[in-house]
């Protein structure tokens, strides 16, 4: 698709840690791998918005380079952190999933080993069939406009 | 001139020369001023007087002391209730395989040490991290060593029995859970996700929220030291 390679483009030429995924009017932007420790898994955060006029659900990932990924949920209520696995992510009709630290992130298990600045693909499996490739730069911390918790939808 | 109102003192056998007003003035001045210092000095003692230190931080209305343990740090040496004693120090409760809020956390807390050391004016110092791994089945001390230079190569990761764990985290009021699964499962554990402040004393003086910015948290972090060295 040309606008998106032309976005890709305008995105890397101003080094902005942003990459564009576009599967119907799917968009996924604000994607970043956190650097994890070593032999540790690897958390993979973005913001999936849904741009079409119907909800769509995400069922899972993969990617070259982790063995698997999972969905995540962290939640924190009363001062304690709990973690559950979900089956998938739903996403409403013109509304946006933000996955980010202490909130929704996908879980690459068994990573390569990874390092900070290079990028890497993610391909997002979605209910109906369609896929959307995400490109991921591994960060020790987020992008600035990231740094919040849990997750929130809006139009 | 009559007397109508005679004081304590003096009662009904009240010389009749001088009014004896200014005995029951004094008296009752007296009284005044004695309930007024009670009030003043239990004011001092009462523990809403500790100055608020802001919806990111909690302090413990009394400081709690720690009781004894044992735990073993990721450079094999004995970390007791000792090592919390001679500097400020930070705990956080978690375990390696958490692939989010942990590694989160401790990289927030590598970044305020990181402006800790950017500061010349600052006349506090960085608290020890203190990670305490609530999982030791899964953190040997090889695997806590490597998790904690990931991070900071003097950031301290703590483990045990889970007998000498739970002394420590019921100690500072930290919830943990490990789930019963098979060996080699992977699991999910829950733990607290404040970080706790403990004093040079080794008493356990705050609760804090984790820095999103580093030098909020540097502020936040005077703040509540400071409200510790004068009031409790």
């Amino acid at each position: 698709m040309t606008l998106k390679r032309f976005l890709v483009l305008v995105s890397a030429f101003f080094l902005i840690p942003t990459q564009w995924a576009a599967a119907g009017e799917i968009m996924v932007d604000q994607s970043w791998v956190m650097l994890p420790p070593p032999n540790s898994a690897a958390a993979g955060f973005m913001n999936i918005r849904n741009h079409s006029d119907e909800a769509v659900t995400l069922v899972g990932a993969e990617t070259a380079s982790a063995k698997r990924i999972e969905i995540h949920r962290s939640q924190i209520s009363d001062g304690v952190a709990r973690m559950e696995r979900l089956e998938e992510v739903s996403i409403p009709a013109h509304e946006s999933v933000v996955f980010s630290p202490k909130g929704m992130h996908l879980m690459l298990i068994d990573p390569i080993p990874l390092n900070e600045g290079e990028t890497i693909s993610i391909q997002l499996k979605f209910e109906s069939g369609a896929d959307a490739l995400v490109k991921a730069m591994v960060q020790r911390r987020p992008p600035v406009e990231d740094a919040g918790s849990g997750h929130h939808s809006h139009h | 001139m009559s007397n109508k109102n005679p004081s304590p003192v003096t009662g009904s056998q009240a010389p009749l020369k001088k009014g004896p007003d200014w005995v029951t003035w004094s008296i009752v001045g007296g009284l005044l001023i004695a309930v007024l210092a009670l009030f003043v000095k239990a004011w001092s003692v009462i523990p809403e007087s500790l100055p608020d230190p802001g919806e990111h931080a909690r302090m413990m209305v009394v400081p709690r002391e720690i009781p004894d343990f044992v735990l073993r740090d990721h450079r094999g040496e004995a970390f007791s209730q000792d090592q919390l004693k001679g500097q400020w120090s930070l705990l956080f409760f978690g375990y390696t395989s958490c692939p989010d809020v942990c590694p989160f956390v401790l990289q927030e807390l590598a970044l305020v040490k990181k402006a800790f050391e950017e500061r010349t004016d600052s006349e506090r110092e960085m608290p020890e991290v203190v990670f305490v791994s609530v999982d030791p089945d899964r953190d040997s001390q090889v695997r806590l060593s490597e998790y904690m230079n990931f991070f900071d190569s003097d950031f301290v990761g703590v483990s045990g029995p889970d007998e000498e764990l739970q002394i420590l985290a019921s100690g500072v009021g930290a919830y943990y859970r490990v789930p019963d699964v098979a060996e080699g499962q992977g699991y999910l554990v829950d733990h607290a996700s404040k970080i706790f402040l403990v004093d040079p004393n080794g008493r356990f003086l705050a609760l804090l929220d984790d820095p999103h910015d580093p030098e909020e948290f540097i502020e936040l972090l005077a703040k509540v030291q400071t409200i510790g060295e004068t009031h409790l």
